[in-house]
């Protein structure tokens, strides 16, 4: 008892002082003091993939389009290395990559069950600063794309996006379906039945894909799997889209009824739906990070963005399909806007500030999906300048490095791991 | 004292009691003060700036809707891109540096066009056994164990560090505000509330510049990044505690293509 006391006793006297406290000092040692110079400029580094050939080669091309997709790197061509010839378990001459100005050397080789991967950061010895490998398994494509993560979490601090998966819809001769790929365009899983409409493809618990669908003309259900199994929401009405928070834990739904739409916000099981005030006609919401939530409504001059029930999107321009990017440019929501016959993407802060524009002279661009890391935005666009119609991908902090990704042009697009 | 504890506490175990809270308040005072930050200063300047390629945030600067303060102009977008035009220097007080790649010209916009330095490898303080790459990297099947060391921390930092430079200049309109004479001389330090979503809190000054115009301009943005709720590039999620809940910021402009 006497024991209990003492310590009670202390802890309280420790809270006592905790409290009172004055606010902890800077904890920011690694940061220093971050010079502001004016600049809105990122230096990219020079990144090497050392080219392999025979088996290896598939493995090393993978690793290098990612990187180069990754727009955290220039990436440089095969000539601009030093000269050859490479093999994958020779030392590394980092001199001689040093003084073709590269930063980073990353190389992937494979036996027989692993792929693995060596980075060297030039200057910093002539070891390979990262070691990771990945089994095979049964997709050696998906195990580069995984190594690829790896190196590039190990690099930069951020895992990267590229073993991962996007669901879209397509047109088909009678409706819309939903279907999801890799990030390659391969592996593509069909949902749900193709004389079917289905619209808001998204990614919901367990990275199971969730849409809505309509059959013959039928009210609007919310659905799940390639089955299209359905989950009741108990909302009288048509559900027209559907999203989940980051974690994946709730739900937000935009039901239609009696020509007048509403957002609903609840638990990922669908429960404990309550209603969120709008403007009229809210569509696509969008659960993003920090609870925030972004959707679209009528607004002066047509269709706007708001977040959090805030305008984000400029003034007399049709806005639709926003998402948010959580990117080395902060939060920031990024929107279709209609310009002319086309459409462009744009990115704001979530108050609406700091307007900036990805796309322009590449044809008409819409329905852009964030990457799970929000370093990149995926989007349809029907190309210009040769470019064909497809999916494209292009970094948020670097947009004029525009890369393909597959030819599948369709809208309602999603990306998760 | 006595008087106002019960009986029930005899006057040593109070004693013993004050003294196991001192000294674990102790303690707790010097983890606390463990932390001091550490000036790291980036020397950017004309000088060694090496113009390798920039990524550049479009902030189209001919556009007064799109600028912190600008007036807005109902039915137009920015222009996503501005090529860069060769810039010439004005004064003739500095030469060409002798690093440029001359292989690949920056790219630049608006505000942007710094050969930042702040890509450099150079390790930063940090604490290796705490490097948590190992710990965030996912589920995917075959693992080995990595062999991150402290460099790699010092590069993620040093990345993020960019990302904050960036973030913050953009929004930073002092260009055109103050002769280049004069401002490349400027300096001014600021200490950041960063809130628990990643927004400005508050900020104090805490060393102005000493002149009016640029630290008038300064408060005027502050007060505007913190009114609008912006929130900051997320730290590194294999480092998730750099960012912390101040930040310290140093303002100037050595570059006088940015900043002019």
């Amino acid at each position: 008892m006497r024991v209990i006391s003492i310590l009670s006793f202390s802890c309280a006297a420790v809270f006592a002082v905790d409290a009172s406290a004055q606010p902890k000092p800077p904890p920011d040692t690694e940061l220093g003091t971050v010079e502001v110079t004016g600049s809105a400029g990122v230096a990219l580094p020079k990144l090497a993939v050392i080219p392999l050939g025979g088996d290896d080669a598939e493995s090393s091309a993978i690793l290098k389009k990612d990187l180069d997709r990754l727009g955290v790197w220039d990436v440089v061509d095969d000539a601009a290395m030093p000269a050859g010839p490479f093999s994958k378990d020779d030392p590394v001459d980092t001199k001689a990559f040093k003084a073709k100005g590269i930063s980073v050397v990353v190389r992937a080789k494979k036996d027989a069950t692993d792929v693995a991967g060596d980075a060297w950061l030039i200057g910093k010895g002539d070891d390979p600063i990262v070691k990771h490998s990945v089994q095979l398994g049964k997709d050696p494509r998906r195990a580069a794309h995984a190594l690829g993560d790896k190196l590039v979490s190990a690099l930069t601090g951020y895992f990267g996006p590229f073993d991962s998966h996007l669901a879209f819809t397509l047109r088909t001769a009678k409706g819309r379906q939903v279907f999801s790929s890799d990030i390659d365009g391969l592996d593509k899983v069909a949902y749900g039945n193709a004389d079917d409409t289905a619209l808001s493809p998204t990614f919901g618990p367990k990275g199971e894909v969730w849409f809505t669908v309509s059959k013959s003309y039928d009210p609007f259900k919310l659905v799940h799997g390639t089955a299209a199994t359905e989950l009741s929401l108990g909302k009288p009405g048509s559900v027209l889209s559907v999203s989940f928070s980051p974690d994946r834990t709730k739900l937000a739904v935009a039901v239609m009824k009696d020509e007048a739409s509403r957002i609903y916000r609840g638990n990922a099981d669908g429960t404990e739906l309550a209603p969120v005030e709008t403007p009229a006609l809210p569509n696509r919401p969008v659960l993003g990070p920090l609870g925030k939530m972004a959707y679209v409504a009528s607004g002066s001059g047509g269709q706007r963005v708001y977040v959090d029930g805030h305008t984000v999107s400029p003034a007399g321009f049709h806005a639709s399909a926003p998402t948010f990017c959580d990117s080395p440019n902060g939060l920031i929501v990024v929107f279709t806007v209609g310009v002319g016959s086309g459409a462009d993407l744009v990115a704001t802060d979530t108050s609406g500030g700091n307007l900036r524009r990805l796309t322009q002279g590449h044809g008409s661009n819409a329905y852009p999906a964030c990457s799970p890391d929000g370093r990149l935005v995926a989007f349809f666009s029907t190309g210009a300048g040769g470019k064909a119609p497809g999916m494209y991908v292009l970094p948020v902090s670097n947009p004029t490095r525009i890369r393909k990704l597959s030819g599948e042009y369709g809208d309602s697009l999603a990306w998760a791991r | 004292m006595s008087s106002w504890f019960p009986r029930v506490y005899p006057r040593s175990d109070v004693a013993i009691a004050v003294g196991v809270a001192i000294v674990v308040q102790g303690a707790f005072i010097a983890l606390l003060a463990r932390g001091e930050p550490k000036e790291v200063l980036v020397d950017l300047s004309d000088d060694n700036a090496k113009p390798v390629s920039v990524a550049i945030t479009p902030v189209p600067d001919d556009l007064p809707m799109l600028k912190l303060g600008g007036k807005k102009q109902p039915g137009k977008l920015p222009d996503m891109w501005l090529k860069p035009k060769a810039s010439q220097k004005k004064g003739g007080d500095s030469t060409p540096s002798t690093k440029a790649d001359t292989e690949k010209a920056p790219e630049t916009h608006g505000d942007a066009g710094v050969a930042s330095d702040a890509q450099s490898l150079d390790p930063v303080a940090g604490d290796a056994s705490t490097d948590p790459v190992a710990q965030n990297e996912g589920s995917a099947a075959g693992s080995k164990t990595g062999t991150e060391t402290d460099p790699l921390k010092a590069h993620a930092v040093d990345q993020y560090r960019a990302q904050l430079d960036a973030w913050f200049s953009a929004r930073f309109n002092i260009r055109g505000k103050v002769p280049w004479d004069k401002l490349k001389d400027l300096r001014a330090t600021v200490v950041i509330d960063i809130t628990a979503d990643r927004k400005v809190g508050g900020y104090d000054v805490v060393k102005g510049s000493g002149d009016d115009t640029f630290d008038d301009q300064l408060y005027r943005d502050l007060a505007k990044v913190q009114v609008s709720g912006a929130v900051l590039p997320p730290p590194p999620e294999s480092y998730p505690d750099i960012l912390g809940t101040k930040l310290r910021l140093s303002f100037r402009c050595s570059v006088r293509a940015a900043c002019e």
